[in-house]
């Protein structure tokens, strides 16, 4: 009798929990199919295995239950808190902790007046330096993003979040006025490295694996991405398994480690006497490639990216971080040996050398070419534009009391490229930038022309090292109304061996 | 039996959290709202700090596109005329500033059926034509600055096609970096929304 009970309970459960889920699927693939919408999410929702949940609980009806992952749904309370955060801790830090000399300097010690002065005075340029104003302000952009990225809200939403994120800090979180240099730089860059970070987090990030392999994953994931690792631990997602977006493997993806050293010219000005006169330095360069820009989606923006940074034995350290991603882009001819599109980029670039820096926010059009010379062999060309949205190069005679002796303004430039490709190896490449920039920070009444020529070769010697020779020079010429005009140049010469990590 | 007892009873609490997820759902599917619509805004704008001292207030009308993005999502296009008044203490003679706004920009939507509250964020140029400076120099000088502004409003729809759009937004726009042009503004328009 006993065992007869036992046996219809457990049937009439099941029936229940099969009942229950098919009602489920059905619902959910209906009610899903409005964030499946073009640009509304990332991932793919037509497939309902992708919701299933592969837990094992203690109960075995459990074991196929149905999970809608965190990102799958907007969680505006969720987002609107982890923005909270992300504007309150640094601002915390500043006020509460950091110490200050002369009180009066902490910039964070806002109220109502200092909010009501920023709302009545309006934009200004800031005074930062350059470290500042194109790492730290970016970076602090990626994550407001990811505020939005993290919790359910797709790409072009997400860039609302961060311009959001931005505009809150630059009215209420200092006491000076917004900067509207910062708000480019923290909402437009941010969004870059927003992207990225979350598609990299997320290639980390496996979500089928179990044990310590996935501890580590999360933790690196985290690193990288610590809004999303923060949403994935409310979420309870850090400890779960289930199905991966379907995205995010990209098709293509390998990460390159280049060392060597470089000698550069010291005063700028004799780029003729680069051998005698230069100071050298060792350098570190890691660069992340991820799809390729052929065979991905040309309309899910940042389905292609580059990101690029250079750390070097002298000062400054942190030379270069440069990223690149698609927005939209369109195939216009394709066959077996040749693929034509024009391509509409987003860029961010720091760079910072001994005596040029620039820094710049641009939308790029571009047309990128690849010709298949041989097996393994391939040229790809690239020809287009920069739409300069926020440039920042040097003013020679300009320091501002918090360290820039820099000018800001739009501008628009040029780009020619061409790489001859084996495999993840540039064996020949060159490209040739050109900017102009107008001023319109104060000092104003200067613009500024920009050359930057660059060619390096690589020979693998073995699948994963190569060695290699490059060199370029980079130019500015500078006009000032008031003052002498200034041409600077800088030379750079480098050898180096590089390997292939993935 | 206990286990047997225990599954009964949180067999209702099971179903019951499927049926609550997938209401939840169902209540995010709703097709919201709106096609492409053509609007017509008239607006006042108390402007302030330095600027404000000298050009109190300024009155304007715009016409606009608002292009359908997604169901949360509409970009907008506008231009039209400003028109800039001076401060009651200020006599300068003859004194004249107009704007001409070339601005895109986006309406973030929220939930409704006849009235649909929104975030805008729009940008874009001014052309500025004014015949004196804001110290009283007469200077004809004709500029191109960049404007920004946010927002929040709201659509309310009288039927499918009229509605209203009643927004008050915060402008920061640049004229001089001593002197921007800041300000709160009041818009009232007339929305017309376009068949699909």
């Amino acid at each position: 009798m006993q065992k007869s009970r036992i046996t219809i309970s457990v049937i009439f459960f099941f029936l229940l929990g099969y009942v229950g889920k098919a009602q489920d699927t059905t619902q959910l693939k209906l009610s899903l199919s409005h964030f499946a919408a073009p640009g509304i999410s990332m991932y793919e929702l037509s497939n309902e295995s992708l919701i299933r949940e592969k837990n094992f609980s203690f109960f075995p009806f459990t074991m196929e239950k149905y999970y809608i992952p965190w990102e799958h749904q907007k969680h505006p309370i969720t987002a609107i808190a982890e923005l909270g955060l992300t504007e309150i801790i640094p601002w915390s830090f500043t006020k509460f902790i950091r110490h200050w000399d002369n009180p009066a300097d902490n910039w964070a010690d806002v109220g109502f007046r200092s909010w009501w002065n920023n709302l009545n005075y309006g934009w200004e340029y800031d005074g930062d330096n350059f470290l500042t104003n194109y790492f730290a302000h970016p970076y602090h952009g990626s994550v407001y993003f990811n505020a939005g990225r993290a919790n359910g809200y797709d790409f072009l939403e997400s860039a609302a979040w961060s311009f959001a994120g931005s505009t809150l800090w630059e009215l209420f979180g200092e006491v000076y006025r917004p900067s509207i240099n910062d708000w480019v730089n923290t909402s437009v860059n941010g969004i870059a490295l927003g992207e990225i970070t979350y598609r990299l987090a997320t290639y980390i990030t496996d979500n089928t694996a179990t044990g310590s392999k996935r501890t580590w994953q999360e933790i690196a994931g985290a690193l990288i991405n610590p809004v999303r690792g923060l949403s994935r631990l409310m979420s309870g997602e850090v400890s779960r398994t289930f199905e991966n977006p379907e995205w995010r493997v990209p098709n293509e993806f390998y990460v390159l480690l280049n060392t060597g050293f470089r000698q550069i010219d010291r005063h700028g000005d004799r780029g003729d006497q680069i051998i005698s006169e230069g100071v050298q330095e060792g350098f570190l360069d890691v660069d992340v490639y991820y799809t390729n820009g052929f065979d991905r989606d040309l309309n899910v923006p940042f389905s292609s990216f580059t990101l690029s940074a250079s750390i070097a034995s002298g000062a400054p350290n942190l030379t270069l971080l440069s990223a690149t991603g698609n927005l939209y882009g369109w195939r216009l001819k394709k066959n077996s040996l040749s693929t034509h599109i024009l391509n509409i980029s987003l860029d961010y670039l720091y760079f910072n050398h001994i005596r040029t820096i620039y820094g710049g926010t641009s939308i790029a059009p571009r047309f990128i070419s690849s010709f298949q010379l041989k097996k393994n062999l391939n040229l790809n060309a690239i020809l287009g534009l920069n739409i300069v949205l926020m440039g920042a190069t040097p003013n020679d005679y300009f320091l501002a009391d918090d360290g820039r002796n820099y000018d800001f303004g739009p501008g628009i430039g040029h780009y020619i490229g061409a790489t001859l490709k084996n495999g993840v190896w540039d064996l020949v490449s060159f490209y040739y930038r050109g900017e102009w920039i107008w001023t319109r920070s104060e000092p104003s009444g200067s613009k500024h022309h920009l050359h930057t020529l660059w060619l390096d070769a690589q020979y693998p010697i073995t699948s994963y090292l190569a060695i290699g020779i490059g060199g370029g020079v980079y130019l500015r010429e500078s006009f000032y109304d008031a003052f002498d005009d200034v041409k600077n140049r800088m030379p750079i010469a480098r050898i180096f061996i590089k390997t292939a990590l993935f | 039996m206990k286990r047997i007892t225990f599954l009964l009873l949180i067999s209702p609490v099971l179903m019951f959290a499927q049926e609550n997820t997938s209401t939840k759902l169902q209540t995010n599917n709703e097709s919201l709202f709106m096609n492409d619509i053509v609007t017509v805004d008239g607006f006042y704008t108390k402007n302030l700090g330095e600027f404000g001292k000298i050009w109190k207030e300024s009155v304007g009308a715009e016409g606009g596109y608002g292009y359908r993005v997604s169901n949360h999502f509409i970009a907008v296009f506008r231009t039209g005329l400003r028109i800039y008044l001076l401060n009651d203490d200020i006599k300068y003679d003859d004194a004249s500033m107009t704007l001409l706004p070339l601005h895109v920009g986006g309406k973030l939507l929220f939930n409704g059926k006849r009235m649909y509250p929104y975030f805008s964020f729009v940008n874009g140029l001014n052309l500025i034509f004014q015949n004196t400076e804001l110290d009283g120099t007469k200077r004809y000088n004709n500029m191109i600055k960049y404007h920004w502004q946010i927002g929040v409003g709201s659509i309310i729809m009288f039927n499918k096609k009229v509605g209203m759009d009643l927004s008050a937004n915060y402008n920061n726009s640049f004229y001089k970096i001593e002197a921007m042009m800041t300000g709160f503004e009041y818009r009232l328009g007339i929305v017309y929304q376009l068949e699909k």
